[in-house]
């Protein structure tokens, strides 16, 4: 079964003068990583908020098609519903942050389940230990980091036992500090639990490192949907629809476009160190 | 930062602080609050100064026992000796009744006077040290908590936090509005009332739309944390009372029925003592 | 009358502490000359910010004097100072208080007290600029992000400040808004006005900015070119800050003659010069 499936999704805000998403059609597969680029309001966050019901349940508009996470219709279902199997992280770490301290930010979606306290003890305790947050449980949000406001915006997420985890743009309002931590988090994600994970993100040289899969959405279709291998390879298109590369796999583009030198563009800093000192080397 | 035996109050940049090294720590916060406003019943019930007195002592000990900052009660103390001024200064003055004590031109200060005086100030003193107990032995989110164990609806229990919580982002905001003003030659010092008035209200309308659009952030975030479900809520906290906390709210709730048939059936702690 | 080498911002000594007692600067020292572009880079609780709001008097120093064009900003009044380093807040929102794209832009000069007349034309002239004019009678609230965000910079603009702070201009930004961003302050730059942003993107920095400040712990711990500062990495290191990818993969390479190369273009004109040789082997 796949984990999500959208077929000739169109949506158009009440507001809006067109379709925000014009005929999106996806599979995702149960565990895959998969990144949203683009750029700014051509329907990545749209795309996220179709997925954990929130279109078309708390906005107004018009739907065509269907979505189904998990299992569930969520165009027939209500976001309740949605929210067991759909966990979502946003973009400012202070408005996730609705109650006094961490703890209680974190139980407060299984409290709204209905869940019983000793299995939201449960919960507590194997997230904290996930998103390193143990010693912050008492704190109050002022007392803490944006990095470590996000950790707990995913630990209130993950409370929920969600299948899929959708993050739309996590890290942008973050420092550096704040985006490693974040990141490190996304990766001990991908190893050790069962995820299947959305990310909108613009931080290309992060994406490549978890990413099992790109897709670009341009104009509120998706234009491009590949393993960051292939899909950072179309460099004129990429840069045509205002997506830029990887830095290193830029210069393996610029250098080298034919690939007569490189066997493949580099993606990584190591995988580029490695190919450019054998070109300096050997020559290829 | 150690906090160990610090913990975050209510009236935060006043107090900030609370200790939790009390006995009255583990006490439920609907006790603390019952303790607060059934004794502050009782001292409005008494006229008579002397157990007045007594009760001051009282409110005093609680005090100690809370471990309230000095830096509190100071600057309780002070504001209640001002308010009381007044009204003892209307009292003294303009009582003409009874022996006369003192006099000097019109200003003529009686027994009675006096007396009435010294009643006033006590019972105020006494209300301002049970608040300075009650805000020195809660925390914001024990506030909360205790509205959980009152059985408020859930909706606005959910309002209260998020108050609380948005109170220091709300200051922020406020200040940061201030400074972009300012950093584009608005001085909020110039000009008459009615022009700093209108500055002010330049500085509400950035406010309102950072509030608006914080607000449809914070909808979508416990919208998708199944906010609004219908579904019977559950309590992580264990947010009951104890026996402890049974036995202090009876016991008040006893001294305050006394103090009021002592009062009314038997004609005590009143001013009748002294005649008047 | 001031010289193109002259300082037009001095800080000496300059300690700040909040009212609640936190240190947030230590013992800064330094100068800004006419027409320079320069980022401030750090974390979070570095003093970035604290330190920017000292250039346009907005913070007072607890010890130590900043000067701004002459004017120590501990006897000026900040309406004195702001006329001529303007400031633009992070988030636009703090910023747009009035009913009309036009009235905001109008709202600086008619602080200063200039002439309706010359009132008008600023804001002709600002929102000429920034590409606002199609937007002249709406309401600032209904722009997108970057809208508002050249809103905000261009009322900001309108004060016609000799230098101008501009806090995380391109937070929130897809990489194509983010460059138009520093492609316009690097336009305002070469119109002559200085420019500072704060900024945690090290790629648009090693792009526009020819000076780096970095910050760790209220103190400078580096003031130089990018170039400079990104081979120092036993202290970028200490601040948790990371080079741009490239100019990394430049260092890494350092053994084959590379140095620090700032952008993808430099490096692969680099790249080119050094492996002719063994390619023309091949």
């Amino acid at each position: 079964m796949k984990m999500i499936q959208v077929q000739d999704l169109w949506w158009k805000y009440e507001a809006g003068q067109q379709y925000a998403l014009k005929g999106i059609n996806t599979e995702i597969d149960k565990g895959e990583f998969v990144a949203i680029v683009g750029p700014n309001d051509h329907g990545k966050s749209t795309l996220c908020m179709c997925m954990n019901g929130l279109i078309p349940h708390a906005f107004r508009g018009e739907i065509k098609g269907n979505l189904e996470v998990a299992g569930i219709d969520t165009i027939h279902s209500d976001i309740p519903t949605i929210s067991t199997k759909v966990g979502t992280v946003l973009q400012n770490p202070e408005s996730q942050f609705v109650q006094m301290t961490v703890v209680d930010n974190i139980v407060f979606g299984p409290e709204n389940l209905g869940i019983s306290p000793e299995e939201i003890k449960r919960r507590v305790g194997s997230l904290t230990k996930l998103t390193r947050t143990e010693g912050l449980l008492e704190r109050t949000p002022d007392e803490l980091s944006g990095g470590q406001k996000q950790r707990v915006a995913i630990a209130s997420a993950l409370a929920m036992t969600p299948e899929i985890l959708i993050l739309d743009e996590p890290t942008s309002e973050l420092d550096p500090v704040g985006k490693t931590e974040v990141f490190s988090l996304l990766g001990r994600l991908k190893r050790e639990a069962n995820l299947t994970v959305v990310l909108v993100s613009h931080l290309m040289e992060e994406i490549v490192k978890y990413a099992d899969r790109v897709m670009l959405l341009y104009e509120g279709k998706i234009e491009l949907d590949a393993p960051p291998a292939e899909f950072f390879s179309n460099g004129d298109y990429l840069a045509d629809k205002g997506v830029e590369l990887p830095q290193v796999t830029e210069a393996g583009y610029l250098f080298d476009r034919s690939k007569r030198l490189l066997n493949a563009y580099p993606l990584t800093l190591e995988s580029a160190y490695n190919a450019f000192r054998n070109v300096l080397t050997e020559g290829r | 930062m150690s906090t160990g035996r610090l913990s975050k109050s209510t009236v935060k940049g006043f107090i900030g602080y609370i200790r939790t090294d009390t006995p009255f720590f583990s006490l439920s916060p609907v006790t603390k609050l019952a303790v607060t406003l059934i004794l502050s019943a009782i001292v409005l019930l008494i006229d008579d100064p002397r157990p007045l007195l007594v009760c001051l002592i009282f409110t005093l000990v609680l005090i100690l026992l809370a471990k309230a900052p000095i830096k509190a009660m100071k600057l309780y103390t002070i504001g209640v000796l001002w308010m009381s001024c007044m009204c003892i200064f209307f009292n003294v003055i303009f009582r003409q009744s009874g022996d006369v004590v003192f006099q000097y031109g019109l200003l003529r200060v009686t027994t009675e006077g006096t007396i009435r005086g010294a009643s006033i100030l006590l019972k105020l003193l006494s209300m301002a040290y049970l608040t300075i107990f009650f805000v020195t032995s809660l925390r914001d989110r024990d506030i909360v908590y205790g509205l959980y164990t009152l059985r408020v609806p859930y909706s606005m229990i959910f309002v209260a936090a998020l108050t609380f919580r948005s109170w220091g982002l709300f200051q922020t905001d406020l200040d940061t509005i201030r400074d972009a003003m300012t950093s584009r030659g608005l001085d909020f010092n110039k000009g008459n009332a009615f022009a700093r008035a209108k500055k002010f209200v330049s500085v509400l309308v950035p406010l309102i739309s950072i509030l608006v659009k914080r607000i449809d952030d914070i909808t979508k975030s416990v919208e998708t944390r199944a906010f609004g479900s219908g579904i019977q809520r559950t309590y992580y906290h264990n947010i009951g009372l104890e026996h402890i906390d049974y036995a202090i709210i009876v016991g008040c709730f006893a001294a305050l029925i006394l103090t009021g048939i002592l009062r009314y059936y038997y004609g005590l702690l009143s001013f009748s003592p002294y005649g008047l | 009358m001031t010289t193109a080498d002259e300082d037009i911002l001095r800080v000496e000594g300059l300690d700040f502490a909040y009212p609640d007692g936190t240190v947030a600067l230590r013992g800064i020292d330094l100068e800004i000359h006419r027409g320079e572009f320069l980022a401030i880079i750090g974390q979070n609780g570095s003093g970035k910010t604290t330190l920017a709001k000292h250039f346009n008097g907005l913070l007072k120093p607890s010890e130590g004097d900043v000067i701004i064009f002459g004017m120590n900003t501990k006897n000026a009044s900040v309406a004195e100072t702001t006329s001529r380093v303007g400031y633009v807040f992070q988030n636009p929102d703090h910023q747009l208080c009035h009913r009309t794209v036009e009235e905001e832009a109008a709202f600086g000069p008619k602080n200063l007290g200039l002439s309706d007349e010359e009132i008008k034309n600023r804001v002709n002239e600002q929102l000429k600029f920034f590409d606002l004019e199609a937007r002249r009678n709406e309401d600032p609230f209904f722009l997108s992000k970057a809208e508002r965000q050249r809103l905000a910079i261009a009322s900001v603009l309108a004060m016609h400040p000799e230098l101008i702070v501009v806090d995380e201009p391109t937070t929130g930004m897809d990489h194509r808004q983010s460059v138009a961003m520093l492609e316009l302050l690097d336009e305002l730059n070469k119109k002559g006005y200085g420019v500072v942003i704060i900024t945690h993107n090290m790629q648009l920095v090693a792009e526009y900015a020819k000076r780096v400040i970095v910050m760790l712990e209220g103190r400078v711990c580096l003031d130089g070119s990018p170039r400079e500062a990104f081979t120092k990495t036993e202290i970028l290191e200490k601040t948790f800050l990371k080079p741009p990818q490239i100019a990394r993969l430049s260092l890494m390479l350092s053994d084959f003659g590379f140095g620090v190369t700032l952008n993808t273009k430099e490096f692969v004109e680099t790249l080119n010069e050094k492996s002719i040789g063994t390619r023309r082997k091949r």
